[in-house]
């Protein structure tokens, strides 16, 4: 019997003390740490306009699911003389649907040009078909060239 | 956001084409990369071999079980290293009573077992035994050939090596002679004949066909 | 005079089948019970429905690749397989961890720990009747932990944080005093389901005396963790055979007297304490800085020719990892022994003789991971 008055006994002084933490998630969002680990998004290099991704295939190579495609051309602008690049990438897919999180692409990019998406963006991508998780270079571009990733990223 | 429906699939089939071609998949088995760099075959094929120390629990488990050792040697642990041996197949009931009830060895713990796919030497089962008060360990192995996948079963000596065994079976196709109940355990109960973990499964094919539905049929779900 | 019984009243066997979707199997687990009355006679578990390959999908991918699907594989102490899996390779290769992240890694097993028995006595509390209260009580605490492990990880459940030699990166600058503060949540949290729960009748009623397994029997059938610990065999392989860094800690292994499904239940909670324990004498002894990946790391990870047998006590029990290597950067075999498998299949044969209720009691005393049974 004394066993179930203390066991009472504490949820009686929980219900007293403790206060909600629910957080209303669709109108209000938690607060992420920056270094969250949504997916990987591509990073608009500002300077010189054009992507940092080189199209080098690292990524890709190092991807445990295989779920990047990547396709390389020859920079016009290197052949205009504005940028350092003389490959820059083409296409870009990536499949978020396979995409398992696990940041090795980040940690094989020799130009920082792929980072995992810490905003609330990276997490909110729930579609009605799966095809359309398979991004696209604009789409994995979009985020970073309206200047809208947080500056925690690591690319 | 959505892929522009019309040119997607070809898209994505070309941009598939190119890099494989160029950059051979991760995911490729080793054999055709190997002719690439003949220079560096100085790496040994196998590890090297030491024998244990004289009166190691090897020599006691022979004596014990009364039979000979086709091999013994050490293999490495978390730290230090522990004793392995191989012994013919038909031993292994021998080898396992004598390791358990002989007082001196006292290897009453079966911590693992598994099955190893050498190819073209054979199917391999490795016991992994422990011993929890004199905290000594020894590995068991045992070779058997793809045409007679037969070993005898553990699973009245040690019952942790039940489903070890059952799972085993599934994974290998090893036939443990004598086990109560070797009906597939992880895998579909008429899946007999079919056995994931050999080496003459790859894994390329199913990768490839699970990445071309999914872009052939992009876009049509929603249709 | 002799009493006539009607023999359509008679008692028979029968078959009742139980999952595999079914809230106190803990994941997709079906097992049919033949039961007589109220009695079990017989018990079949049906597993495999999480079967995914993982060991032959790791066959094909390199040694960093591989640690991603630790998580996915153990998904309650995804701390404690990423650690088998990179002390095997470590192992084999000949790295020397660094000394921080040794101490680091120490730390978030230990909280892995933590959360997994929080998870325990939140689900085990709903498998004794206690209906959602226990749940309410226990996975707070996990979610400060698991706050933590985001913040240092970035990831809330698949961190794939450790790497072979050492760690991803450097944790975050108020990594300690985030830890320090999170063991204050968890030392309340646990005398919260200690009162709540341990001298509570109606839950002492209901779990002691119930599958009790002697040491013997426990050591034959392949327990490890805190089920083999709860019939009387104070084996803990972070006492007998130290891995890591657990030879510079003080701890106790709490040990049962009796097997049954109470012991269990007492066991966790005191290794709750004691992990407390080790993440406050680990936090104490970290260096405050230095590296965390060997000064020499191979730009390429392989491994010479050869085998090890890696394991680590994760919080469910004995985690092995047995890794063949043919020299290369792949592993030729990956055997993973999971704890919850070999504590499984001693279900039956602790089940037969008891009521229907007590086999989810003995079930759920088990803390199974699914996915970790069939990988």
């Amino acid at each position: 019997m004394l066993g179930i008055l203390r066991s009472m006994s504490v949820t009686a002084k929980v219900m007293l003390t403790r206060k909600p933490v629910t957080i209303q998630y669709p109108e209000v969002h938690r607060e992420i740490p920056n270094r969250d680990r949504a997916f990987p998004i591509l990073i608009w290099d500002e300077e010189k306009d054009e992507p940092f991704c080189t199209g080098c295939h690292a990524c890709e190579r190092a991807c445990p699911v295989e779920c990047m495609t990547v396709v390389m051309k020859d920079n016009p602008k290197h052949a205009a003389g504005e940028s350092k690049r003389r490959k820059i990438i083409d296409e870009f897919w990536i499949d978020y649907g396979r995409c398992m999180r696990c940041n090795i692409c980040v940690e094989v990019c020799n130009f920082e040009a792929i980072g995992m998406n810490n905003t609330w963006a990276g997490h909110e991508l729930s579609r009605y078909d799966r095809s359309q998780l398979v991004f696209d270079l604009d789409q994995l571009l979009s985020q970073s060239k309206a200047g809208k990733v947080d500056p925690g990223l690591r690319a | 956001m959505t892929l522009p429906e019309g040119q997607d699939p070809e898209a994505t089939s070309d941009a598939g084409a190119t890099p494989e071609a160029a950059v051979p998949a991760p995911a490729a088995a080793a054999a055709p990369a190997k002719p690439a760099r003949p220079a560096k075959e100085v790496e040994p094929k196998d590890a090297p071999r030491v024998a244990p120390p004289a009166g190691s629990i090897n020599d006691v488990l022979a004596k014990a079980a009364a039979i000979t050792l086709t091999a013994a040697y050490m293999v490495p642990e978390m730290k230090g290293e522990c004793v392995a041996i191989e012994v013919a197949r038909d031993d292994i009931p021998a080898v396992m009573t004598a390791a358990r009830d002989d007082s001196r060895l006292d290897l009453n713990y079966l911590r693992c077992l598994s099955g190893v796919d050498w190819q073209d030497e054979g199917l391999e089962v490795v016991y992994h035994l422990w011993s929890i008060s004199k905290k000594h360990s020894l590995q068991v192995k045992t070779r058997v050939t793809y045409e007679d996948p037969n070993v005898p079963s553990i699973a009245a000596i040690y019952p942790a090596a039940d489903w070890h065994e059952r799972e085993t079976r599934d994974m290998f196709g090893i036939n443990f002679e004598g086990h109560p109940n070797l009906v597939p355990l992880l895998l579909p109960e008429d899946m007999t004949d079919h056995f994931p973990l050999r080496k003459d499964n790859p894994l390329q094919e199913i990768e490839e066909w699970q990445g071309d539905n999914l872009r052939d049929g992009a876009g049509e779900g929603d249709e | 005079m002799v009493l006539e019984r009607d023999p359509a009243l008679d008692v028979v066997d029968m078959p009742i089948n139980m999952g595999p979707q079914h809230p106190s199997t803990h994941g997709v687990f079906r097992m049919v019970l033949v039961v007589n009355g109220e009695k079990i006679v017989d018990l079949v578990p049906h597993i495999g429905y999480m079967h995914r390959g993982g060991e032959k999908l790791m066959e094909a991918m390199d040694f960093r690749q591989g640690i991603g699907y630790c998580d996915r594989t153990e998904y309650l102490a995804q701390f404690s397989a990423e650690l088998a899996y990179c002390l095997a390779v470590e192992r084999l290769m000949d790295l020397q961890v660094p000394e921080r992240a040794e101490y680091i890694r120490v730390i978030l097993t230990e909280m892995n720990r933590l959360s997994s028995h929080f998870m325990f006595a939140g689900a085990f509390g709903v498998d004794a009747g206690v209906f959602a209260t226990s749940f309410t009580y226990a996975f707070p605490q996990r979610e400060f932990l698991q706050e933590v492990f985001e913040e240092v990880s970035g990831d809330r459940l698949m961190y794939a944080y450790f790497r072979v030699g050492g760690l991803a990166w450097e944790v975050p600058d108020n990594f300690v005093q985030r830890v320090h503060e999170v063991l204050v949540h968890s030392a309340q949290g646990l005398k919260d389901i200690d009162d709540l729960l341990t001298k509570n009748e109606i839950f002492m009623a209901r779990c002691q005396n119930i599958g009790s397994f002697s040491a013997q029997r426990a050591i034959a059938y392949g327990l490890s963790g805190p089920m083999l610990r709860a019939s009387g065999v104070p084996w803990d392989l972070r006492k007998d055979e130290p891995y890591s860094i657990y030879d510079r800690f003080n701890f106790e292994v709490p040990v049962g007297n009796y097997g049954d499904v109470y012991d269990r239940y007492l066991v966790r909670i005191e290794e709750m304490r004691q992990s407390i324990s080790i993440i406050e004498q680990a936090l104490e002894q970290l260096p405050p800085d230095g590296p965390i990946v060997p000064e020499k790391m191979p730009r390429r990870l392989r491994t010479p020719p050869g085998e090890v047998y890696a394991k680590v006590e994760a919080p469910r029990g004995e985690w092995g990892v047995y890794l063949v290597s043919k020299g290369g950067d792949k592993p030729y075999r990956l055997k993973m022994r999971s704890p919850s498998f070999c504590n499984l299949s001693a279900l039956r044969e602790m089940t037969i003789g008891h009521y229907l209720a007590d086999a989810v009691m003995i079930l759920g005393s088990m803390d199974i991971v699914l996915c970790d049974v069939d990988r």
